[in-house]
């Protein structure tokens, strides 16, 4: 597999959400992504759906790589869709929750008192999750069938996947830590610890120069105000009858959903699935055998709800 | 070609003595090579060292979702240097002091390993059970050198010994699944209350005759393992304490059960890492080549089967009120077996209902089922009383809080025999857990088949359990075969007299001859040859004229009747002799059934 230059990518990937539009019947052009842009600048809608039949339109060789490789894909084009957003605001958007307002008065506090010469540290500047307010999904191609748990394996790992099954257990909706925000009882200043897995670890001094510098050795505390949460649920996915072969046990995966993912399914239901398969190293669980073991498990970009009706119509086409 | 290399002691070994692959898979072929490898169901686990090698014998009961492991990775030392450490074959990260594990290396790969919950046999009988430990290697701790250090007895509260498990007192047919839960208050230092009870992590499908469980992990070929199959694992032993999720200060309490329930105490259940896998055909330790048989059995000659086959005969027979029809039948039932399954049926079973047992004899059925006990491997025997029907697990249910397939009675190996008393049954009221055991037992009956139940759906899982049914009058379960008993006057009196001359007449020598005729006679295959299929159609055409109402099941009846004849007189192929006589046997039972008082119950045949 080549290496992909990401650069390049992100070019094509940034003209392809800004220009990409769709014939309608009245043979007017429609762009699909813009208007999507439009809205989640305006705070109308979080989750931006990629649908990959159109990226392989604009670029196949893109379309695959996606596919491949797609947690990193996943980032570049919420960092492109970062970019390209403020370029989109046609009008002043009000703040929807308590941290639209953090985010605002940080912005007008960087603009006044941030000295373009002086170093910052990494942490001291915002993170961009934290500016973030929506999220990246992917749409499968639709010619892809939906695979059965037991058929993905190994070499699926780090891809995007559709998987088929029946919802067993789901936990309640809870607020997941995405980026901590941490206040200096010293300096004053806002640290911020992006956090990538399901623990992490609280920072306790302050990395800032006031404070490394003087070593007044301020402590930090966390403000729960101002950090970034975002909606957090895992399913237990199982099997379909139909697709344990005999003798054997129906096997289930875990699925974990993220912000507009959550709440889609109850237990019971028969679902679709796509996401990108990964590896999880859980923490917690005694060191010896902690790096022995890793669990997979599928971080959701969409789930449809099938019934039993429906299911002639195929996985993957919408519903 | 004699195997020159011997078997690993350690997994490094194994790990260089895999490249070598075709003569390790030879040294595994030969059964005679396994007779060195202690029996784990047999050897206390404190007489065993971590990373021994060990065999396990049992049934498939449960598989988890696989694992995903670190099959080789570096370690770095303190003073910087590298080397590589193969993970496979071990749970636990093993580095020597000031060494460390560098994740992110290069070199790290990641294998995928299955786990099998795999019990004893089920109802495996005590014959079985002593002559078993009798080929098990014995250990000696005083040659091990130095003493196991892990501590055997834990603080937690609810934790049982490890091996002690026969004689646990519990008699209850009820699985106690949350034994108490206490919240601890007080700060670290305090045991962890003990969510999950012990019985409950075991799960055997008989309560009151217990399993011990292993948890074996596989590497290779995880497809070819069936649920409710026989069979022996050799690998290495794992029993760090580390393994217990009881012991570990989790905070999690979300996954709490299910992290215990697969992480239980090594010491209540070990693991093994398996590397050599055998499946076996039948229970019947003597038949085994890979047990190391006593010498004494060894030097014995065996007579013909056809002799055997008549004392054996002459035995059932003093043991069923001198009705010669029974025993034919009962000896046929005893060596049946599935051995084809078409779509819509199983071919081969032979599920008998033996019914108008005489009313004033005490316990018939128990004492019958002594017998039977000392000349089967594994069976079981189930008074179908109101109490076990409501309450007793039948079929397996799979418990989505901790992710396990909660056991139940009909989760038997192939041919365990399962022998319902109906004379014991009383008036009362079957309640809805009553009514699906009945609903599962016919199922069973009738198709083979156990239907394991996952909340959403159910699954059929092929079973080959010959069930015998004995009733006074009509049994409420259907059966293949239903069988009046036309009892002897005088040997009704005489039941126990004859009950205990029976008993003297199963002396061990002809035990033994007894056991491996049934199992040999239960695994061997029989042709019918196209010559005889005219004769059978014909006779078939005859028998309709006769009487219309006999059916496409008659036939396959007679089919299966003549098959277990002409095997249980030593024959391998079809012949007009055995037809006969099983035409002969059916019209006589058919008459008997026309002879019982018609009661309220309708049933085929």
């Amino acid at each position: 597999m080549a290496r992909r230059d990401y650069a390049q990518d992100r070019e094509s990937i940034k003209t392809f959400l800004s220009e990409f539009c769709k014939c309608d019947d009245d043979g007017k052009k429609e762009f699909v992504y813009g208007s999507q842009l439009v809205k989640l600048a305006h705070r109308e809608q979080v989750l931006i759906t990629i649908d990959l039949d159109d990226l392989a339109e604009f670029n196949e060789s893109l379309a695959e790589a996606v596919v491949d490789n797609c947690r990193r894909y996943t980032s570049i084009f919420s960092d492109v869709i970062a970019e390209l957003l403020p370029s989109y605001k046609q009008q002043e958007v009000h703040a929807k929750d308590a941290l639209d307002v953090y985010i605002e008065h940080r912005l007008m506090m960087e603009s006044r008192t941030r000295n373009p010469m002086e170093q910052r540290d990494e942490r001291n500047s915002f993170p961009s999750e934290l500016m973030k307010r929506f999220e990246v999904g992917f749409k499968p191609v639709s010619t892809e069938k939906a695979h059965s748990i037991r058929e993905v394996k190994a070499q699926h790992i780090g891809k995007l996947v559709t998987v088929r099954g029946i919802v067993t257990r789901c936990t309640e909706v809870k607020p997941m830590m995405v980026v901590a925000t941490y206040t200096c009882d010293r300096c004053g200043s806002e640290t911020y610890q992006p956090v990538n897995s399901l623990s992490f670890t609280p920072v306790h001094d302050c990395p800032s120069d006031d404070c490394r510098v003087n070593k007044a050795g301020g402590r930090l505390y966390l403000q729960t105000r101002g950090s970034k949460f975002v909606k957090f649920q895992e399913v237990k996915m199982q099997e379909h009858s139909d697709q344990v072969p005999v003798g054997h046990i129906p096997r289930s995966m875990t699925i974990m959903c993220r912000g507009e993912v959550t709440r889609m399914a109850q237990p019971g239901d028969h679902i679709v699935v796509s996401g990108v398969f990964l590896p999880l190293m859980r923490t917690g669980f005694a060191q010896m055998i902690q790096g022995l073991l890793s669990e997979t498990f599928l971080q959701a970009h969409r789930i449809i709800c099938i019934n039993k009706n429906d299911e002639d119509f195929g996985p993957g086409m919408q519903s | 070609m004699p195997c020159t290399m011997e078997l690993p002691s350690t997994p490094d070994e194994l790990a260089a003595q895999q490249a070598d692959s075709a003569a390790l898979k030879d040294l595994l072929k030969d059964p005679s090579r396994w007779h060195s490898i202690p029996l784990l169901n047999y050897t206390p686990l404190h007489k065993l060292k971590d990373q021994t090698l060990v065999r396990f014998r049992g049934m498939i009961q449960d598989m988890m979702d696989p694992e995903i492991y670190l099959e080789r990775y570096e370690v770095k030392s303190a003073d910087g240097s590298k080397r590589v450490q193969e993970g496979k074959y071990r749970d636990c990260l093993k580095m020597a002091t000031g060494e460390m594990i560098d994740y992110n290396a290069d070199g790290n790969v990641h294998g995928e390993r299955r786990t099998m919950f795999v019990v004893s046999v089920p109802g495996l009988n005590d014959w079985s059970k002593e002559h078993e430990k009798q080929c098990c290697p014995q250990i000696d701790l005083a040659s091990l050198g130095q003493s196991p250090s892990s501590a055997k007895k834990r603080t937690i509260v609810g934790e049982e010994e490890a091996m002690d498990v026969d004689g646990a007192s519990e008699t209850t047919f009820k699985r106690p699944c949350l034994k108490e839960i206490q919240k601890d208050s007080e700060p670290v230092g305090a045991s962890k209350s003990f969510v999950l009870g012990s019985e409950y992590l075991l799960n055997s499908p008989l309560p009151d005759r217990p399993s011990m469980a292993c948890m074996v992990k596989v590497y290779d070929e995880f497809d070819t393992y069936q649920l409710n199959s026989l069979v022996d694992f050799v690998g290495f032993l794992s029993v760090d304490p580390s393994l217990d999720a009881a012991t570990l200060d989790i905070d999690d309490c979300e996954n709490l059960s299910e992290l215990q329930a697969a992480h239980p105490s090594p010491f209540l259940i070990p693991r093994l890492h398996a590397f050599g896998v055998q499946v076996l055909p039948h229970a019947n330790p003597l038949l085994d080549k890979s047990l190391r048989q006593p010498t004494e059995i060894c030097e014995e000659s065996y007579p013909t089967q056809l002799a055997v086959h008549k004392d054996l005969r002459m035995l059932l027979k003093l043991c069923l009120f001198d009705d010669d029809l029974a025993a034919e039948y009962l000896l046929s039932h005893l060596i049946s077996t599935v051995y084809s399954r078409s779509e819509m049926q199983s071919i081969g079973k032979f599920a008998l209902n033996l019914c108008n047992l005489p009313k004033n004899c005490e316990a018939y059925a128990t004492k019958l089922y002594q017998i039977l006990e000392l000349l089967l491997p594994a069976s079981h025997y189930m008074p179908m009383t109101l109490g076990t029907l409501n309450t007793a697990a039948f079929a397996p249910k799979k418990d989505y809080e901790t992710n396990k397939l909660v056991s139940g009675v009909l989760q038997l190996a192939p041919h365990t025999h399962l022998v319902l008393d109906e004379t014991s049954m009383q008036q009362g009221k079957l309640e809805a857990n009553g009514v699906h055991a009945v609903q599962h037992l016919a199922h069973l009956i009738n198709n083979q088949e156990l239907k394991c139940d996952f909340q959403y759906y159910q699954i059929d899982y092929q079973a080959n359990i010959p069930v015998l049914v004995l009733s006074e009058g009509r049994s409420m379960l259907p059966s293949d075969f239903v069988l009046p008993i036309n009892a002897d006057a005088k040997a009704v009196e005489l039941v126990d007299e004859s009950l205990k001359a029976a008993h003297h007449y199963l002396q061990p020598s002809r035990l033994q001859q007894f056991r491996k005729y049934l199992t040999t006679a239960r695994t061997s295959g029989f042709n019918v040859s196209e010559e005889h299929t005219e004769m059978i159609q014909q006779d078939f055409v005859d028998m309709r004229k006769a009487n219309v109402k006999s059916n496409a099941d008659d036939l396959h009846g007679l089919l299966v009747l003549s098959r277990l004849l002409g095997i249980a007189r030593g024959k391998d192929t079809f012949d007009k002799e055995t037809w006969q006589l099983a035409t002969e046997f059916e019209a006589k039972r058919r008459q008997r059934i026309q002879a019982l008082p018609k009661s309220s119950a309708q049933m085929r045949n």
